[in-house]
């Protein structure tokens, strides 16, 4: 029986080997940042044992990733079923080798495969990817150390494989600080990392900020914590990490005190103000957010920082206290400035370093210009104002005509060439005009710049050195001198003649406006009388040839007031100006009968020839009388 | 040949005398010259004598208020800068200077307003002249509408636009105009104290530091009623005030 067992098991296992052999390899995050362990896990399934896997660390070229063993697992599974009538086996075995993987500086990198020797065999196993982003604050290590360097100054926080306490034995919770040196300058900014390590199981709660400072130091006010999930020592983490930076103010050691994070963990249990009878009840059904509360305190270790003077040698005469790494680019604007235009030059200073304490560069070869203190303005690219990029616009104005503007100057202590770094700036090509001006040395502005200028400086407000220079020519005399041309004899006596004009003028411009009136309204109507005496000639109508004649008669009248309108009442004109009864009383039957046939219905149709002759003899007669 | 020499050198230094004598840019280097040699009381002498000739050039008030900077004396420095302005409100040189000569007298330095902005841009003589032109030619639109035999509502409403641009021009020019807004203003050039009456044993109202700015209402004997930065009218010493356009410039103390 035991026999057929072991040939059955033995069967089996031959069966699992043959059946499908694979090593797979696994990354936890395709994607990391710098300093954030990722675990890498090479799964051999269903192989013999590999007896040649890398331990302790894999090499990866390019130095940039630190990759260590953490260790090895052993799974055997077996499962049977039928199907079919068939037996069916699922046994699996999974040898698991792990690494923990920690990215050094930003970059791609590729993990490559290796070959190890399983039971006489060679398997290859699979590269794994892993992309390396920089944290907000991350400085690069500095490229060329410098030569019996203690350290290398402004480089990256040192990111160590594993914290440097806690968590070999799984312990809750510890902090630790991570300090970018051990030694830096006086006024030099040393970025610091305030980790914070909590095991992954711990129900926390209330989680406060912890306080960061101390005497001999400054430090940037700490921000809004990263929070990132981290194996130590196969044990999971959850991670805060406050950035700051520190900057010291004094030389000699200074210690950086402990740094404590208060908080709260839920322990299972009874919580506060129950009886500790109910406590294994809520033991065995704990509630979410209900427990034991328990203050606790995350401290870190206490650090020492050695402080050293800056170096008095090679100092230049313009060093202002800037201290790092940076770089000068300098614009103009506009190109073409008139008499008196400003032109803006703006000097930006870019890189890593004490922003803060940064003067603005110095300019040179600035004769002929009248220089302002400059406008800054920082911008920072990282969380802590560790790096950034500062912007210096100085408001030039031309005293003469200058074909570029000035050059400038910056000087600073770069910690990774321990020596002073001057950096300068060519003159940028313009066109501007200015006055011209004497050259007296001691009318000449000193350069704004050269002082130190606090962040707040007043923008374009004028030096409080000195008064400007004198002018050099006389320039072109005031038209008006002190009198105001509103002011001048000559332009008072004009305004007023004209103004006499227009008032001697009214009664002229009244007569002629009154002359021409009456010339377009007699042109108006003798256009009535010229139509009126077309139509007397020529229709046939009796109607319309006696509203001719009635209109004729009217305009005939109206004439002699020289105004169309003027007569509203035509036989009572007519008796009052014809002084025969006769020609009056004719004169008015021509009104009448035109009223009586266009109002009374009376008979129109044709018109006798002796009738037309006799009424156009009438209002002849009529107009040669009252022309 | 020598007799010929010698009378061109002769008249050669007659012309350069008459030059250094007549010639205003030449009266004008040559108080830059003394300048530069930092003989300043000669300097502030000869830019003087030219303002008093009659020049009305910025530059001559610019550097006379520098002389007089050098001497020692802010609050005539302030005055002249001043006048500069008056003749030139684009000055950036004199304006810059009477802001430093103001922060160092403790008087707050005249602002940059809407008038100085203008200012800046066209002359207010440039301004009231195009203004008075609009406004004649405005009213001689509207005067040849109204007075046409016939209805000229298109040429009425262009006249009476035209005549209120020129009249506004001429309002701006009146009301921004530094020269008539500086008329009655002086500047106590020594400190002094207004009184509520023109004696010495008037109540004291105020102390009037140097530099600072007064507009002269009245004067009687040797007191000018001024109106005080307090807001209040005062007697003060009309030898402690200096007017900053007079008729003409007189010697300073």
């Amino acid at each position: 029986m035991d026999m057929r067992f072991l040939r059955f098991a033995a069967a089996l296992f031959l069966l699992s080997m043959a059946a499908r052999a694979d090593v797979v390899t696994q990354i936890s995050r395709p994607v990391a940042q710098v300093g954030q362990p990722v675990a890498l896990v090479y799964r051999f399934i269903n192989t013999p044992e590999p007896e040649n896997m890398p331990e302790p660390s894999i090499f990866v070229p390019g130095d940039g990733l630190a990759i260590n063993f953490q260790g090895a697992n052993r799974q055997s599974n077996f499962s049977f079923g039928f199907s079919g009538g068939r037996i069916q086996n699922n046994s699996e075995s999974v040898i698991e080798f792990n690494y923990s993987v920690t990215p050094l500086r930003p970059g791609k990198f590729t993990i490559p495969g290796f070959e190890v020797r399983a039971g006489g065999q060679q398997i290859r196993t699979k590269p794994a990817v892993l992309e390396v982003v920089a944290p907000a604050g991350y400085v690069p290590p500095a490229t060329v150390p410098p030569p019996g360097a203690a350290r290398q100054p402004m480089q990256a926080l040192p990111v160590p494989p594993q914290p440097q306490r806690g968590g070999a034995d799984g312990e809750a919770f510890f902090g630790e600080l991570v300090m970018g040196a051990k030694t830096a300058y006086v006024g030099e900014v040393v970025p610091v990392e305030l980790r914070f390590y909590f095991r992954g199981d711990l129900p926390l709660s209330n989680l406060q900020p912890p306080t960061f400072g101390g005497d001999g130091f400054t430090a940037v006010p700490l921000g809004e914590p990263e929070q990132t999930e981290q194996m130590v020592s196969n044990t999971p983490y959850r991670v805060f990490t406050f950035r700051s930076a520190i900057t010291a103010v004094k030389t000699g050691e200074i210690t950086i005190p402990q740094i404590k994070m208060p908080g709260t963990v839920i322990s299972a249990g009874a919580p506060p103000g129950i009886d500790a009878f109910f406590d294994q009840f809520f033991r065995n059904m704990p509630i979410p957010g209900m427990g034991r509360q328990e203050q606790i305190e995350v401290t870190t270790r206490e650090k020492v920082l050695q402080v050293v003077p800056l170096p008095k040698d090679g100092r230049p005469a313009n060093f202002s206290g800037a201290i790092g790494q940076f770089t000068l680019e300098a614009t103009a604007t506009p190109r073409k400035a008139s008499v008196g235009e400003p032109v803006t030059l703006q000097l930006s200073v870019s890189g890593r370093g004490n922003f803060d304490a940064m003067a603005s560069p110095v300019l040179t070869a600035d004769e002929g210009w009248r220089t302002y203190a400059p406008k800054e303005d920082f911008t920072k690219t990282d969380a802590i104002g560790f790096g950034g990029s500062k912007k210096f616009d100085f408001n030039l104005v031309a005293r003469s005509n200058r074909t570029a503007t000035p050059g400038a100057e910056f000087s600073y202590f770069d910690p990774s060439k321990k020596g002073y770094v001057t950096l300068t700036s060519a003159p940028i090509p313009i066109d501007a005009a200015g006055r011209e001006t004497a050259g007296s040395d001691q009318d000449t502005l000193p350069p704004v710049s050269a002082a130190p200028a606090g962040p707040q400086a007043a923008p374009a407000a004028p030096s409080a050195d000195d008064v400007a220079s004198p002018a050099a020519s006389m320039g072109k005399a005031s038209a008006f001198g002190f009198v105001p041309q509103l002011r001048s004899p000559w332009f008072l006596r004009i305004n007023l003649a004209l103004l006499a004009s227009f008032a001697l003028a009214l009664p002229i411009l009244l007569w002629l406006r009154r002359r021409a009136f009456k010339k377009v309204q007699t042109a108006d109507l003798e256009k009535t009388l010229r139509q009126a005496r077309a139509t007397l000639q020529q229709t046939s109508d009796r109607s319309e040839f006696y509203t001719a004649a009635a209109n004729f008669l009217q305009a005939q009248l109206e004439m002699s007031h020289s105004q169309s309108g003027s007569v509203p009442d035509t036989v009572a004109e007519l008796q009052r100006r014809i002084s025969n009864p006769i020609e009056r009383r004719d004169l008015e039957s021509i009104l009448a009968r035109r009223d009586e046939l266009k109002y009374g219905g009376g008979a129109g149709g044709g018109l006798d020839p002796e009738e037309r002759r006799s009424v156009a003899a009438l209002l002849d007669k009529f107009a040669a009388h009252h022309e | 040949m020598n007799k010929i020499f010698l009378g061109l050198l002769a008249s050669l230094f007659a012309s350069s005398l008459f030059a250094a004598t007549g010639d205003p840019a030449a009266r004008f280097e040559e108080a830059n010259r003394l300048y530069a040699e930092k003989d300043y009381a000669e300097a502030r002498n000869s830019y003087e004598q030219l303002a008093l000739d009659g020049a009305t050039n910025p530059a001559v008030f610019l550097n006379l208020g520098h002389a007089e900077y050098r001497l020692g004396r802010p609050a005539l420095a302030a005055i002249n800068y001043r006048r500069a302005l008056a003749l030139d409100p684009a000055d950036t040189a004199a304006r810059s200077s009477l802001e430093h000569v103001q922060r160092e007298l403790g008087q707050p330095a005249p602002g940059m307003g809407f008038a100085e902005v203008v200012g800046k841009y066209i002359s207010y003589d440039l301004l009231a002249l195009i203004g008075s032109l609009l406004f004649w030619a405005g009213s001689l639109l509207v005067v040849f509408a109204v007075f046409s035999a016939r209805k000229q509502t298109g040429l009425l409403a262009l006249g009476v636009f035209v005549a209120l641009v020129g009249a506004t021009a001429v309002a701006v020019s009146w009301a921004g105009d530094s020269r008539i807004a500086l008329e009655h203003i002086s500047v106590v050039v020594e400190e002094t104290e207004a009184r509520s009456a023109p004696a010495d044993n008037g109540q004291k109202l105020s102390d009037l530091k140097k530099g600072a700015p007064v507009r002269v209402i009245a004067a009687r004997d040797d007191w000018s009623l001024v109106r005080l930065p307090i807001g209040v009218d005062g007697w003060i010493k009309s030898a402690a005030l200096q007017p900053v356009l007079p008729a003409d410039l007189p010697p300073s103390p």
